[in-house]
């Protein structure tokens, strides 16, 4: 009885929902729209029609090659003042002001280029902020690597110059080793004088005459004065070898050094402006090619519809069942109220499933976007995510008494889900607890999943935890709807 | 009364703190027309729902076949038809497709139910408008819609809430003869209404409702004759001015009063319109 029941049920569902024709057609229609106008408009991966307000007390020829670059792609407001620049923000006539220095040229500022960002605006102001520093940054390079390359030609001058320095050290080294050697050389004659003396003296034991004697003792006296006369030299001698071969020891470091300076000045790696001026490289790659800014949203937009249309479609049911006559009669017949929630929601779920049947026929072959599409997958997260909305919707429905309030929660309730989600501010800006909390948000969890899907093609070990989450989300609204439902008996 | 077939016993109802029935003792013979009357406000409607298992008693205990009706809630489902003043089907399907869907519900198989559903719609007098759509039936033929949905599962008690409320003289002996009808099949029959020559003449058993107490309880013959009196009307009387309040008929006049004076208004103007009809034609 219970499945022909709900069949019954989804059959009487139908039938009232398409005797209402425009609402029915609204209701399955306005989803597409909704995609195909989001898909038509977001059709680009740039910001574009973005006005900049900009002021200088004097525009440099710099400054002027700046805006110039922006005119390419920006519309260009000059402001009078520093003020009014900042008023266009707050009056939405610009999105970013930039106030320059009135010093902006190739040799630098002594002031910094400001930015006034609207960060209300906070996807803008950081997509923006981006872009705009980011081209200015790359001037600023390019300055910067004229600067460099002055210097390094400059350094180029000064490597010529050492070479030839190294040269003349090495004829100095080499006039001061000849001469150590010269030096060393007066030292061998101070043996021949000690010879010279000790012959003299063997001649002197030998000989009688004593005016020989006389001219020996003399001779030796000679010898004598001249050998201390030399040894006093030698030591200066030794002193200056010692000096000398320090100092030739000095010109070789010196000359190791230098040839490492020329060798380092001679890579041409190191040489390069570019490489100096911006060492490291970055290339920024997408993990996902080809897509524009309608392929990334598209995720987001489904995920906004499967909440607003569960929650808002489910809600209307139940506000609309609770507001017919008949009502009071469907309880009173034997049929358990599990199987009315059950016949509801399936009602519900086959119209989001319509709904979203028509959406991806108009996104393959209106917008010809081409998604390697993962049916199973994309099916069940859909099922999931679509039956936590509608029980959430219908438990809504069943709770309150007035309509005005139950349209209001369940409008507020989207609301609510969708600004803790991706949609609006990355969740990563929440802080503290609220942002665990906003991870396991139904709507956050949808959005992961479908961005797993259509984007990265990842199946369901990729979502698990999603697919857990979700089916917890679906027991809990389930077992609220049944009490709310019990409870609303008691108000007829 | 051995033909008793339901039985309230020391039944008290509240609504919060409001309290609607106290300790009320009704007995309702099986294939009889019983009748509960009083005026507005006195708790008519919740006996039925009661009655019908749809409201539980805060107090006492109420049976059917000398059976507590809490014991078999689902069963006791398929035993109750209900009516009620307003009538309780969807506007927005046909005739055939309401009875249908609470056929289905009640779990009557589909070679049964179109059948049924025809010699229903036959016997309500409505299988000539069954492709109708409910919104778009006259007022006569809502309430009969409204018997035929609570009719649909065969019930052993029909239970009816002022079913010939907000109808006009005609109508009203149409429901009535369905009414007789119904209950000439052997189905027992339990209805309120506020009007007094409609419960004398249908009514095999009457209860009076006052103050939140049963006060009568018996056949409307009985009844005249303890209060010696030639009708109902003079038997209400005689009560109220026992207790100290307004006349019946001044008590239910206080709810229909604003109903009255529209309908006062409406046939006005109704009177006007064919006035200057019938001069235009004139000329």
């Amino acid at each position: 009885m219970g499945i022909r029941s709900i069949f019954n049920i989804i059959k009487k569902d139908f039938k009232i929902f398409g005797r209402s024709k425009i609402s029915a057609i609204l209701v399955l229609i306005i989803p597409l729209v909704v995609t195909l106008l989001a898909g038509m408009a977001f059709n680009s991966s740039n910001i574009s029609d973005v006005t900049i307000s900009t002021y200088s007390d004097s525009y440099t020829n710099l400054t002027e090659e700046i805006l110039l670059d922006f005119e390419k792609n920006y519309t260009i407001l000059r402001s009078n003042s520093v003020e009014e620049c900042i008023d266009s923000v707050k009056l939405t006539n610009s999105q970013i002001c930039i106030v320059f220095p009135n010093d902006l040229s190739s040799e630098g500022s002594e002031e910094d280029v400001v930015f006034h960002i609207d960060y209300s605006r906070i996807n803008l102001a950081y997509n923006l902020l981006h872009e705009i520093e980011g081209k200015i940054d790359r001037e600023a390079s390019d300055l910067g690597a004229v600067l460099v390359q002055n210097l390094i030609d400059s350094l180029n001058k000064i490597d010529e110059g050492l070479v030839e320095g190294v040269e003349s050290l090495e004829n100095i080294e080499g006039g001061l080793d000849s001469g150590i050697d010269e030096v060393r050389g007066i030292d061998i004659s101070l043996d021949e004088i000690d010879d010279a003396i000790s012959l003299l003296e063997d001649a002197r034991t030998t000989a009688n005459d004593s005016s020989a004697i006389s001219k020996i003792d003399s001779s030796i006296e000679v010898l004598k004065e001249l050998k201390e006369t030399s040894t006093s030299n030698s030591q200066s001698i030794e002193k200056i070898v010692e000096m000398n071969e320090g100092l030739s020891e000095d010109i070789v470091s010196l000359l190791t050094n230098l040839e490492g300076i020329l060798e380092e000045l001679n890579n041409e790696d190191t040489l390069e402006a570019k490489s100096i001026v911006s060492p490291i490289d970055i290339k920024i790659e997408s993990i996902k090619i080809d897509l524009n800014n309608r392929e990334y949203l598209l995720p987001t937009i489904l995920s906004i519809l499967v909440l607003f249309g569960g929650i808002l479609l489910s809600s209307t049911f139940v506000l609309k069942e609770k507001k017919t006559k008949a009502y009071f009669r469907n309880f009173m017949t034997p049929t358990k109220d599990v199987v009315f929630i059950l016949g509801t929601y399936f009602t519900c779920l086959l119209i989001i499933l319509i709904q979203f049947l028509l959406v991806f026929v108009g996104v393959r072959y209106i917008l010809d976007l081409n998604f390697v599409l993962m049916p199973l997958e994309l099916l069940v997260v859909l099922l999931l995510s679509a039956s936590v909305f509608i029980f959430l919707g219908m438990f809504i429905g069943y709770i309150f008494k007035s309509e005005e309030t139950t349209i209001f929660t369940a409008v507020l309730t989207s609301a609510v889900l969708m600004l803790f989600s991706n949609a609006i501010i990355p969740i990563e800006h929440i802080t503290g607890k609220l942002k665990d909390i906003a991870m396991f948000n139904p709507s956050v969890l949808t959005d992961i999943s479908f961005k797993k899907i259509l984007l990265f093609n990842f199946s369901f070990d990729a979502f698990l935890t999603e697919i857990y989450a979700l089916s917890g989300f679906i027991v809990f609204f389930f077992i609220l709807t049944y009490i709310s439902r019990r409870m609303n008996k008691r108000n007829l | 009364m051995d033909d008793e077939l339901i039985q309230l016993k020391g039944v008290t109802k509240k609504f919060g703190n409001n309290r609607v029935l106290d300790s009320i003792n009704l007995s309702i013979p099986e294939g009889k027309i019983t009748g509960i009357i009083g005026a507005s406000g006195e708790g008519k409607s919740t006996i039925l729902k009661m009655i019908a298992s749809f409201y539980k008693p805060n107090k006492g205990n109420i049976f059917y076949s000398k059976r507590k009706l809490e014991k078999d809630i689902k069963n006791i489902k398929r035993i109750f038809g209900l009516s009620i003043e307003d009538g309780s089907f969807y506007e927005n399907l046909t005739v055939k497709e309401n009875l249908y869907y609470f056929a289905r519900l009640y779990g009557i198989k589909n070679k049964t139910l179109k059948k049924r559903a025809r010699i229903l719609m036959n016997f309500v007098g409505l299988y000539s408008a069954r492709d109708v759509l409910a919104k778009d039936l006259s007022l006569g033929m809502k309430k009969r819609l409204d018997i035929a949905c609570g009719y649909i599962h065969s019930p052993k008690v029909l239970i009816l809430d002022e079913p010939t409320a907000d109808l006009d003289p005609l109508l009203r002996k149409q429901i009535i003869h369905l009414v007789k009808k119904i209950n000439s099949y052997g189905t027992t029959v339990v209805f309120t209404t506020q009007l007094l020559e409609e419960a004398e003449k249908l009514c095999d058993k009457l209860a009076i409702l006052y103050n939140e107490k049963i006060i009568e309880e018996d056949e409307v013959e009985k009844i005249k004759s303890k209060y010696n009196s030639k009708d109902l009307n003079q038997v209400f009387n005689k009560i109220f001015s026992k207790k100290g309040r307004k006349t019946y008929q001044e008590s239910k006049d206080q709810k229909t009063k604003l109903e009255l004076k529209k309908k006062d208004e409406i046939e006005k103007i109704e009177e006007v319109v064919e006035k200057t009809l019938n001069k235009e034609d004139g000329n």
